[in-house]
């Protein structure tokens, strides 16, 4: 690894004038996990490192019946996975932080950071997209809010300036009956990356889909949306046109995980569980 | 009938290992410490034209830079073909080329990127099939002037390392008696041992030029006999120390790092160097689990009976085969299986490639040729309409019948196993998925393997009783996590009637604990527990006659008892072993004998070579442990995961010392069987392994573990210490078999290669509907 400086800012102004001064050169350390790997393949190479863990604003985890659920950047996987209020009123982010990595990696691991790596196969983002979170984003400018399909650009690639930095994540209330799932499918049962990911969310009859892991980024499965919302009766059977829409939705790789093909395969019946397990929690 | 043999004592390293008190190497700090690191070869096959060290050797903080010129002589334990670091050419992606010690890891690592190595790319050979071919490039050229051991047969000119035949009965006579023939082909993918210890060495030269190693090592005075040869020292200079082994599985068996660490101390005087793997380098640069190619051919009568067959072994050794060769040897003396077949003809080869040395691996070849032997055994049975569990009890080894090396056997097992198994897993009982799209199958497999040894190596043992009845334990037995402290310990206890809490074991220094050959060949409970005995039979001896004296009887009439010794006849009369311990003291005040240190020695009796043209031989091994394994999967048909319910074990142990390790080792083999089956390979392309991590290189985790009813089947080997043997690799060899055999029971389709991974399940599930 190489030489770094590190710094712990105490407020969001001190965060954004360090971030600001170096630039591409600094990089935000928060839970660590993905920042830490990278570092130590060389992947990057940050002249500072600036932990935000100590700024105050970063820490909250709240919810208010007009604007839904913050979850500030600094609060842990393992803190989402228990949070009571999380697993009421939206329990398929609980069920998708608990899909990441270990429960030690939990520990440290934290939804804004899993959203700020921008991974294709991050866990937690498709669940994110079809709840229509925003990114919650600090500067000297003020407070800005940013959609999550806008927030995040590409393979590690997001929207955020020097300068800038993600105090959380805003999820709107939902009202209504709802209903949500995540399916993950992976090589082995526990402590693994998706191959492939499903989120699925309906609200009063209206679907929203997200697939993980099958393009460079998250996607939203506008057609299988579409085909889902004018369904009557869910299942195996009716499914079937909104899981071959899935298919032509995603351009999925082959890699050391799953070839391509079986990409396609799995998106299949990953929809599938991922519906038909968001109609179990509908109510 | 044992007071401390036979019982679940408690393991004795178990409190430092829980409470994270036990230092490994890379715990180790010293003052004055120097870091090293490699520089590897980017080429699977390369010529170096050039190494230019100046620019490293410039850094400040360097100390030390050596390339294959500082360790030029080649070393091996059975086939002399390998550097420390490579010399004339480099042969796999990651091989050494350089190395640096300096006052940091991060200069070490700095250093390392400043040496430019110019080469000159050679072609390259990547699977056994390419590699034998006759045009095929040569992997080492010099292969005819390689010493090796006896036993091995390479032939020079050929990327063949080691051809071991077996040549028994008329293998033509009896596939034309046959009433069907079959031939099957299968393979297994290399794969990683995967240690919770990444390898971990420091040398420190002192200025006598005597050399210390501490090293994650399973076998101190193998790895101490390879550093003599390579850096021509007398063995009383090396002194090689194992603190403790975080996990072997057999690839700490061999040197590793040491003959790296040792020439860059040599260049520091004084100072230690250590070298320790990161996980990638450690699942590149280190041994790991060769890939095999299985062909065979089955002739069978129409009552079940295989009268011939017919075996081909490709291994993909890697690019040396210093160990791999005796891999492809034990294949070979146990190439049928555990059946008795008259007539058969086997071919074993190890072969060169451009990849990842092959090295010692759990099971040393069993687990390979067994899902060969174990899944042709239910392909066969299944044309000829038998059901698999009786055609393994036709064509079993019975009492006195013959291995294929024509070794007649007796006190077998296999058939207590099978019947075991059979019954534990519900054998011919469907039980019900437990949803839609879920279907469930039922496997069995069965097993051998001996320890893969030369004939005559060597165990010994020390005990030094104190003069408060407690003792110490001197062996080189290293516990690796099967807890052999433990049963060594227990062993020691029942000889000596001391308590195990009252005997300290002290292993792993060469300087100080007495000889043992390797830590390897599931043969240390066995080899060191017979010397255990005996060391402790001898403390007795002396100890006896000081004790006749005392009492004035005879010692005939003597006998241990609850750390005395005691009167036969009148229990009252007794002396306890305390008082015994540093010699005799008279009435007068003179003393007799001195201090009671008992020592044992021990070889596998009569084990003896093997013919070179037909592998035939009486007894070619010291004893055979015999096993079998059935399981229940359920698979999702719609993704093609494969969930393993439960396994039922059974193995004929002879006598377990500890049952309870015993079971848990078992346990712990069935879940490494279990990776190798559905997760586990090491994913190569032209060489370049992709998958040199935990992220992509799948290892069972706790949730995969399934329900699993272990049996110990207990009968003798009667030169077994209290008949034991030894069971730590044949725990995993039937897993993967079984569970493919299970496949073919839920889905009436065949998988003939390793691993049975979901997508490529789905894969011959939809191929099969077309």
């Amino acid at each position: 690894m190489n030489k770094f400086q590190y710094v712990k800012p105490a407020t969001l102004n001190e965060a954004a004038d360090i971030l600001y001064q170096n630039g591409d050169e600094a990089s935000i350390l928060n839970g660590g996990t993905d920042l830490l790997v990278r570092m130590r393949d060389k992947m990057i190479k940050p002249k500072v490192v600036v932990d935000v863990k100590a700024i105050p604003e970063l820490k909250e985890l709240k919810y208010t019946e007009e604007e839904g659920l913050f979850i500030g950047a600094v609060v842990t996987m393992n803190e989402i996975v228990c949070s009571d209020i999380i697993l009421e009123k939206y329990k398929i982010l609980a069920e998708a932080a608990h899909e990441v990595g270990s429960y030690q990696l939990r520990n440290r691991a934290t939804m804004t950071g899993n959203v700020c790596n921008a991974s294709p196969s991050g866990d937690t983002i498709a669940p994110l997209y079809v709840l229509s979170a925003n990114i919650k984003i600090f500067s000297k400018e003020g407070i800005k809010l940013v959609p999550i399909d806008d927030f995040i650009l590409g393979v590690r690639k997001i929207a955020l300036k020097p300068g800038e930095i993600v105090v959380g994540i805003q999820i709107p209330p939902i009202k209504g009956k709802n209903g949500g799932s995540y399916y993950k499918h992976s090589r082995r049962k526990d402590v693994d990356l998706a191959t492939v990911g499903v989120a699925a969310f309906c609200n009063e009859g209206r679907w929203k889909i997200a697939y993980a892991a099958v393009a460079p980024t998250i996607l939203r499965g506008y057609k299988a949306e579409e085909i889902l919302n004018k369904l009557d009766v869910i299942d195996d059977t009716t499914l079937i046109p909104a899981m071959d829409a899935a298919v032509e939705e995603i351009s999925p790789i082959s890699d050391v995980r799953a070839s391509k093909e079986y990409r396609f395969d799995m998106i299949r019946i990953s929809l599938k569980r991922a519906v038909l397990a968001a109609l179990e929690q509908y109510a | 009938m044992y007071k401390y043999v036979g019982k679940d004592v408690k393991r004795v390293d178990g409190l430092d290992k829980v409470t994270g008190y036990t230092k490994y190497v890379d715990d180790i700090k010293m003052p004055g410490m120097l870091y090293a690191k490699i520089k590897k070869s980017p080429y699977a096959h390369a010529k170096i034209r050039k190494i230019d060290t100046s620019k490293a050797e410039a850094l400040e903080g360097v100390k030390a830079v050596i390339t294959g010129a500082d360790v030029p002589n080649r070393v091996g334990l059975y086939l002399e073909d390998k550097t420390f670091l490579a010399t004339d050419k480099v042969r796999f992606i990651g091989e050494p080329v350089a190395a640096v010690a300096a006052v940091t890891p991060e200069i070490a690592e700095q250093a390392v990127e400043l040496i430019e190595v110019e080469y000159e790319e050679l072609p390259s050979v990547f699977t056994a099939m390419d590699a034998i071919k006759p045009d095929a490039p040569l992997v080492h050229e010099n292969l005819g002037e390689y010493y090796h051991g006896p036993i091995f047969f390479p032939k020079p000119g050929t990327n063949i390392s080691n051809h071991y035949k077996i040549r028994k009965g008329d293998v033509e006579k009896g596939f034309a008696e046959a009433d069907y023939i079959m031939e099957n082909e299968f393979y297994v993918p290399h794969i990683q041992h995967a240690p919770i210890e990444n390898h971990s060495v420091i040398a420190l030269t002192e200025p006598s030029g005597k050399v210390t190693v501490w090293s994650a090592c399973q076998s101190p005075y193998a790895v101490r006999k390879a550093l003599s040869v390579a850096f021509n020292l007398p063995l009383h200079k090396v002194r090689v120390i194992s603190p403790a082994v975080g996990g072997g599985f057999g690839g700490k068996a061999g040197t590793t790092l040491e003959g790296i660490t040792i020439p860059l101390s040599q260049k520091c005087v004084g100072k230690p160097v250590k070298l320790t793997f990161t996980r990638e380098e450690d699942m590149i640069c280190s041994f790991v689990r060769q890939g095999c190619l299985a062909r065979i051919k089955t002739g069978v009568k129409k009552d079940g009976r295989i009268v011939a067959e017919e075996n081909t072994f490709y291994w993909e050794g890697g690019a040396y085969t210093e160990y791999g060769v005796n891999i492809s040897r034990a294949g070979g003396y146990a190439s049928t299986g555990p059946y008795d077949i008259p007539n058969v003809k086997a071919d074993s080869y190890c072969v060169y490639t451009n990849q990842p040395v092959g090295g010692p691996y759990r099971g040393f070849g069993m687990s390979e040729i067994h899902f060969a032997i174990e899944q042709n055994l239910d392909m066969v049975a299944t044309q000829m309409g038998m059901d698999p569990v009786e055609f393994r009890k036709i064509n079993a080894i019975k009492e006195g019948g013959h291995t294929v090396t024509g070794q007649q056997l007796y006190n077998v097992g296999i058939t207590k196993c099978i019947e075991a198994v059979e019954k534990d897993i519900e054998w011919g009982k469907k039980s019900e998925p437990s949803g839609p799209n879920k279907v469930r199958g039922k496997g069995i497999a069965c097993m051998y393997k001996a320890p893969s040894m030369p004939n005559n190596v060597a165990s010994s043992a020390v005990i030094k009783i104190n003069e408060d009845g407690t003792a110490n334990l001197l062996v080189t037995a290293m516990d690796i996590g099967q807890g052999s402290n433990t049963v060594l310990a227990q062993i020691a206890a029942e000889e000596l009637t001391i308590p195990v809490e009252k005997i300290s074991v002290v292993t792993g220094d060469t300087d100080i604990t007495p000889y043992e050959w390797q830590t390897v060949a599931s043969r240390i409970t066995y080899c060191a527990g017979n010397a255990v005995k005996k060391a402790a039979q001898d403390a007795k001896e002396q100890m006896l006659k000081l004790a006749s004296i005392a009492l004035g009887l005879p010692a005939e009439y003597l006998e241990f008892k609850d750390e005395h010794v005691v009167s036969k006849i009148y229990p009252d009369r007794k002396i306890s072993i305390a008082s015994l311990a540093l010699g005799l003291e008279m009435p007068d005040g003179s003393g007799v004998h001195g201090p009671i240190i008992g020592r044992g020695s021990f070889i596998p009796p009569n084990v003896r070579n093997t013919d070179k043209e037909t592998g035939q031989g009486d007894k070619p091994v010291a004893f055979w442990t015999f096993g079998a394994q059935a399981v229940e999967i359920e698979i999702d048909t719609e993704t093609g995961q494969i969930e393993v319910i439960k396994v039922a074990a059974a193995y004929d142990v002879g006598k377990a010392i500890n049952p309870q390790l015993c079971k848990a080792q078992i346990e712990g083999g069935i879940v490494q069987g279990i990776g190798s089956a559905l997760l586990e390979q090491q994913i190569m392309d032209k060489g370049r392994v992709l998958n040199p991590n935990f992220v992509d290189y799948k290892i069972p985790a706790v949730s995969d573990a399934p329900e699993m009813i272990v049996r110990i089947v207990e009968v003798p080997e009667e030169t077994g210490p209290y008949g034991a043997r030894g069971v730590g690799e044949p725990a995993m060899v039937p897993t993967a078999p079984a569970i493919a055999n299970a496949v073919y029971d839920a889905l009436g389709i065949r998988i003939n290669s390793l691993p049975l991974s979901a997508e490529k399940v789905l894969k011959a599930i939809k191929d099969s509907q077309k």
